[in-house]
């Protein structure tokens, strides 16, 4: 029977310190880093796939557009999308009150009011306007510099009738165009006689007249090539060197044939335009072409026709007048200080409501809890579901894209977020509970060396505390990276500026906290049961 | 001697088990009375299947039994909670399994001075008498090893050792010499007896072992979870053979 004394030598046993507990857990990870490691791959893959559902959440606000000045853009799920003013018209006193000259006021008023869209716009043109000209005043001045070779080469391209002395004046040589203008004339009287003999005349005229055709050719391809070997060609020796002067004409399209045999007296800008072939964008530039010229007509491309050239050249000046022109009919804004411009835009600006009336009211299918406001540097949510109207009381400012979102995809985020929890929970739960299963053995003999059951499961948190944590923070990456991959793929590095740090914070902070809860709450079942176990069949385990 | 009054260790009193598996109920032990003195050396035997394990289990504080009562040092052990228990299991009894059960994430060190840890031992203490048990099993040049760089037989000195470590009054071994060979076997064996004559360490172990039948002091026959007989050593005819050479 048991008697007092006997029950004082049974003692109670202590729980060991807390540090005790983490140096095992420690030691035990470490170990077995790489079997935990394929446990851990549960938690990983679970947590990733959390992230980027959360992480695609945070990249669903819209990259602000380029709205023209004064004016709103409406997109989404609204029965009228697009653009609409974003000020109230102001009366003429009001605006100058504000500042604004009266010159100003003056041209944009109608019927005792402005809107400030108009002066706003008015600046924006002027000043488009303004560098429009400095370009186009600055690609003159070196096209006006081969404007002429241009047209002239490309007027060898239409085969029109050149003059002797226009082609030296452009750097044809001499013999050339001489010799050229002696193949012309000879060519009008091998027409005529052709033209009273037939067609197929072969007479010694005829035949007399084409070596003359074929030796002048030669002699304009050869300038080594004189009068004295035409008799080397046939032409008979009573014939007499014709004659031309300054004012006598050739065809451009035998110009063309001798660029296209031997061209080292013409650039390569010239001879492609006498040919009327393609020039390179690096062929154009060193001949004189300005840069954004060479681009702005090659396109998509590489290359651009020397014609389309010649063609833009002509109307540089019409082109240059009519900017000046526009610069001048604008410049009157500019005399409108952004002080005066910011007080009215200030007390004109609609709210979201104004603008939502115009568009036509929100859709069906809005999410009335979710709509966006961005501008270059500012980003508001708009809870009407939660607000009410008051919600549309927001002032607008210029410039803003208001989106409304589709409801159907809030429930699909939250269901994607459901789903993505739920398969985390499974895989956590399903790789603790292979983990603390292979451990029975462990756990009975632990228990037969006095380690109590609280101490046991104690040892399972920390080790799946720490493991879970890890996994979570390396799923987490993972999954970031990932959607950041995506998403910059198929919108461009500018999402990466939409990402708020404090945002990107708080989903880091979700994901591990979610993972290390879900990895001890997984633990918790089957660590308490291996440790309430009797270890005679904890140890009876075949594992 | 046969006439001194002994002290029991541990006493059994109509233990019954059941297990329950599925429709059908298992009956492993059907009424057992068992009592054993304290300093003996005792060897339960039986065949698969009797009981014995279940037996042994109930006797080291492994398993509760369906019904009866088990006494270790005069405490019913169904009245112990569950701290008093893991003091039991750590202060009281050392345990030594047929597959040695050392934790595969310490050294031999670690595993020996662990139950000194769970006692409360302070780490410099435990640690020194760690060393010198892993010297008196012959394991003084492997402290700091892991159980996968040890042997079979290393391995279950290091269990003996750790068994040792609290100076516990019994030492329960499920059949020690099951995974060794001949020669390790009989090393364990001798060891067991060293410590029983010596130091006066209870020991009970279960086994099929003839060498270690060889040198208890008693012998508890089980058959069918019940008690067949039990015998003490000298009563027995029992030769334990050698094989040529074995020695070398």
């Amino acid at each position: 029977m048991p008697n007092e004394s006997s029950k004082a030598a049974i003692g109670r046993q202590t729980q060991l310190p807390f540090r005790r507990a983490l140096e095992i857990s420690l030691k035990s990870l470490k170990i077995r880093f790489w079997r935990s490691m394929i446990t851990a791959a549960g938690i990983f893959l679970g947590i990733a796939f959390l992230t980027v559902v959360l992480t695609q959440s945070l990249l669903q606000w819209p990259i602000p557009e380029k709205v023209d000045p004064g004016l709103v853009r409406v997109s989404g799920q609204v029965n009228g999308p697009g653009d609409y003013d974003v000020w109230t018209p102001a009366s003429i006193e009001e605006g100058i009150r504000a500042g604004i000259p009266r010159e100003v006021l003056e041209r944009v008023a109608f019927d005792g009011k402005f809107n400030l869209r108009d002066i706003v716009q008015g600046q924006v043109n002027a000043h488009r306007a303004e560098r429009k000209l400095r370009l186009l005043k600055r690609e003159w001045q070196a096209l006006s510099k081969i404007k002429d070779g241009l047209a002239f080469f490309a007027s060898v391209a239409s085969d029109a009738e050149i003059k002797v002395r226009d082609a030296l004046k452009q750097g044809v040589p001499e013999f050339t165009a001489r010799n050229l203008a002696r193949v012309a004339d000879v060519r009008k009287d091998l027409e005529k006689r052709l033209e009273i003999e037939g067609p197929n005349s072969e007479s010694k005229e005829v035949r007399a007249l084409k070596a003359e055709l074929d030796f002048y050719m030669a002699a304009a391809l050869d300038s080594k090539i004189k009068w004295s070997d035409a008799r080397k060609y046939g032409v008979p020796r009573k014939r007499k060197l014709r004659r031309v002067t300054a004012n006598s004409t050739f065809k451009g399209s035998d110009l063309a044939e001798v660029i296209r045999q031997q061209a080292d007296w013409v650039n390569p800008l010239f001879a492609s335009a006498a040919l009327d072939q393609d020039i390179s964008i690096r062929d154009a530039l060193r001949n004189g072409v300005p840069e954004t010229v060479a681009k702005r007509l090659a396109g998509q491309g590489n290359t651009f026709k020397p014609s389309a050239l010649n063609d833009l050249v002509k109307t540089y000046p019409d082109e240059i007048k009519k900017w000046e022109r526009r610069a001048k009919r604008n410049s009157i804004f500019k005399t409108v200080p952004q002080t005066a411009i910011a007080a009215i835009a200030k007390s004109h600006a609609r709210t979201l409501n104004e603008i939502l009336a115009d568009a036509k009211q929100l859709a069906k299918e809005a999410d009335k809890s979710n709509l966006m406001i961005v501008n270059k540097d500012r980003k508001i949510k708009v809870d009407f579901a939660r607000h009410g109207e008051k919600a549309g009381e927001i002032k607008l400012a210029d410039g803003d894209s208001i989106y409304v979102p589709d409801r159907n995809s809030r429930y699909r985020m939250i269901w994607l977020v459901v789903m993505s929890l739920l398969v985390c929970t499974v895989g956590i739960t399903n790789s603790m509970l292979m983990s603390v299963t292979e451990r029975f053995k462990e756990i009975g003999t632990m228990k037969c060396l006095g380690a109590l059951d609280k101490f046991i499961v104690e040892l399972f948190m920390l080790e799946s505390g720490m493991m879970g944590g890890a996994a979570s923070i390396l799923g987490w990456l993972t999954g970031f990276l990932l959607m950041l991959i995506v998403a910059v793929s198929t919108t461009g590095w500018d999402v990466i500026g939409n990402l708020e740090f404090r945002a990107v914070l708080i989903t880091f902070v979700e994901a591990v906290f979610v993972g290390m809860l879900l990895t001890i709450i997984a633990t918790i079942a089957p660590a308490k049961r291996a440790a309430d176990m009797p270890p005679a069949m904890a140890l009876r385990s075949e594992i | 001697m046969a006439n001194e009054k002994r002290e029991y260790v541990v006493r059994c009193k109509d233990l019954y088990k059941e297990f329950v598996m599925g429709d059908t109920v298992l009956q492993a032990l059907k009424g057992i009375q068992l009592d054993i003195y304290r300093g003996e050396y005792v060897s339960i035997m039986g065949p698969s299947g009797s009981g014995k394990s279940t037996l042994f289990n109930m006797v080291g504080g492994l398993d509760k039994p369906t019904s009866g009562t088990v006494f270790i040092n005069d405490v019913d052990m169904a009245q112990l909670d569950a701290q008093e228990l893991a003091y039991l299991r750590c202060r009281t009894i050392g345990y030594i399994f047929q597959t040695f059960n050392l934790i595969p994430v310490m050294t031999a060190l670690e595993n020996v001075v662990l139950p000194m840890i769970f006692a409360g031992v302070p780490q410099d203490e435990a640690v020194e008498r760690g060393i010198e048990l892993l010297k008196i099993v012959g394991l003084g040049d492997r402290l700091h090893h892991k159980p996968t760089e040890l042997s079979g037989g290393q391995q279950q000195r290091v269990a003996c050792a750790r068994a040792l470590a609290n100076n516990p009054a019994i030492i329960l071994a499920d059949e020690p010499t099951g995974n060794l060979d001949l020669k390790t076997g009989k090393e364990i064996i001798e060891l067991l007896k060293r410590l029983n004559k010596e130091q006066g360490v209870t020991v009970i172990s279960a086994t099929h072992d003839l060498k270690m039948i060889d040198i208890s002091d008693r012998i508890v026959w089980i058959r069918d979870g019940q008690i067949e007989r039990i015998e003490n050593r000298e009563d027995i005819e029992l030769k334990v053979g050698s094989v040529e050479h074995e020695e070398e």
